[in-house]
């Protein structure tokens, strides 16, 4: 069997353990849901590093989907060694996104271009992929807190989010000077990521701000989201086909 | 009122930034349309120093350009801002010293280093895109490039580019090259070095930066000649680029501390938690 087939088999398994145990957390059945996360999220970082291995050194740069639901339970394992076990909320995200890796991307492997191949760039998509979790978790927190199910730890989750772009936009630069002599990238892409960190600047600062209550914050860091789904994750994304990964479709280019 | 201190009032608002922000987002949203439509417009950034292209490529098609201009006014604006309220928060910061706790004290200045870091790589910004830039110079076996100070002489001594096989486990990519990699040799003056160079491994020499921009065949039994494309490029802004990198990665990493360790003592930061 081609082996390019393994990463795709391990996120099929991860993503039954995930919708197993989101069934158990949906019937308030918290500990075994928690035993299911941490066998899909097993399953889940054996694909990632089973993905990595395989391309490298390319850099399996539109494969954020796939990542998205294993950064997202590093996420929640945190929340609840914390004590904030209100994190575990954030399973309906993880659903969501092993839900569009299955049905809605176009493939796991991209043609991958010369460029990629640098360590930078590998550096850059992780850091990157990590932030967009960390920030898109903050929005849903701050949903969560704006129907008052919990206490917000949107604004630290945020904070972090904003520390990890910033990191992955450094990267970024480094990695375009040595691919083609210039910091910037002049294209889409990278406007769209300035843009973001932009936003997440100035909703960084509205605390120095009088009539900046948390309800308002709250929904500057749903914005936030949203500014990430339709940037950044939606151009990866192609039209709704039933499990065409499991056809073995794993090539369309994006 | 002394007409400075206004200025300086003006652009220590906190306001000011949240709306500048707003803007830029909004300008880069639209901008970012625009540029899906005339992509070769904005590419030719890479190859073209900024000012350069402002006054030519820039001006050629302004319903399509006009937010960039604006762009660049809105990020001039909050580097203003940015510089009058970080000098603001640093009085401030100093004015709290508190002798007892010199630690949590000390990272009370991550926003400083943070804010720093963001105006140096700025300024960095500016100056690489206003260097000398060449791109397109074909480099065989048999040409030379000279450097416009004369003194340095490129030439290629060899060159090797690595194909995918024909049967490759990835799809698409068979007979496409995979690496490219050449050895230069540098004539200065009457010293001659060898030095290798590969696609995302430029070579740097006496504040001069040497990119591979394209190359030759890129399938594998093309008869084309070998040759590569050389980006030459001034590179003296990358190393204020780096120190501006170095200042804002030591204000994150000051800021993560101050949140893991002392989250009361810095409270400000963390705001509604």
């Amino acid at each position: 069997m081609n082996e390019l087939f393994f990463p795709v088999k391990f996120f099929y398994i991860a993503s039954t353990f995930y919708f197993i145990g989101f069934l158990f957390y949906i019937f308030r059945l918290t500990k075994i849901s928690i035993i299911f996360l941490l066998i899909g999220f097993s399953a889940n970082l054996t694909s990632e590093i089973f993905g990595r291995y395989i391309t490298w050194p390319f850099c399996n740069m539109f494969s954020e989907v796939f990542f998205l639901p294993l950064s997202l339970c590093v996420i929640i394992l945190i929340l609840i060694k914390l004590g904030k076990k209100e994190g575990l909320h954030l399973y309906f995200l993880i659903v969501t996104f092993c839900f569009i890796a299955l049905f809605l991307s176009e493939g796991y492997y991209p043609p991958f271009t010369l460029m990629s191949k640098s360590i930078y760039a590998h550096l850059f998509h992780l850091f990157l992929f990590i932030a967009h979790s960390l920030l898109i978790s903050s929005g849903f927190m701050a949903i969560l807190s704006l129907l008052k199910l919990h206490q917000s730890v949107s604004t630290k989750l945020m904070l972090w989010g904003y520390a990890v772009l910033s990191i992955a936009g450094l990267f970024g630069m480094i990695w375009s000077y040595m691919g083609r002599g210039d910091v910037i990238s002049w294209n889409h892409y990278f406007f769209h990521s300035i843009g973001i960190w932009v936003y997440y600047t100035a909703v960084l600062h509205v605390h120095l701000i009088k009539g900046w209550n948390e309800t308002k914050r709250s929904w500057l860091l749903i914005g936030g989201v949203i500014l990430i789904l339709w940037l950044d994750i939606l151009p990866q994304l192609g039209s709704f086909s039933s499990l065409r990964l499991i056809r073995g479709n794993i090539y369309e280019s994006f | 009122m002394n007409p400075f201190k206004r200025i300086w009032i003006f652009f220590e608002s906190s306001n000011l930034f949240l709306w500048l922000c707003l803007f830029t987002v909004v300008d880069i949203i639209l901008g970012s349309e625009l540029m899906k439509k005339k992509a070769d417009l904005f590419w030719a950034l890479h190859y073209q120093p900024l000012h350069k292209w402002l006054l030519t490529y820039g001006t050629t098609d302004i319903p399509y350009t006009f937010w960039f201009y604006l762009f660049i006014l809105l990020i001039f604006l909050i580097g203003i801002n940015t510089f009058v309220c970080g000098i603001n928060k640093f009085i401030t910061t100093l004015k709290i010293y508190n002798k007892k706790r010199l630690f949590p004290y000390f990272l009370k200045f991550s926003s400083s280093f943070i804010h720093t870091g963001f105006l140096i790589l700025l300024i960095a910004q500016l100056f690489t895109h206003i260097e000398y830039t060449s791109a397109g110079n074909i480099l065989t076996l048999r040409n030379s490039i000279s450097l416009p100070d004369k003194e340095i002489k490129i030439s290629l001594k060899s060159i090797d580019i690595k194909f995918f096989n024909k049967d490759t486990k990835y799809i698409g990519m068979a007979n496409n090259a995979k690496e490219c990699m050449a050895i230069l040799k540098i004539k200065d003056k009457d010293k001659i070095f060898e030095k290798k160079i590969s696609l995302n491994h430029p070579i740097f020499y006496k504040g001069w930066a040497f990119f591979i921009q394209d190359f030759s065949p890129k399938t594998k039994g093309m008869t084309e000649k070998k040759f590569i494309v050389l980006l030459i490029k001034r590179n003296k802004g990358i190393s204020i680029l780096l120190i501006g990198i170095t200042i804002f990665s030591i204000g994150i990493f000051m800021h993560l501390v101050s949140i893991l360790l002392f989250p009361n003592f810095n409270k400000s930061f963390l705001f509604g938690d």
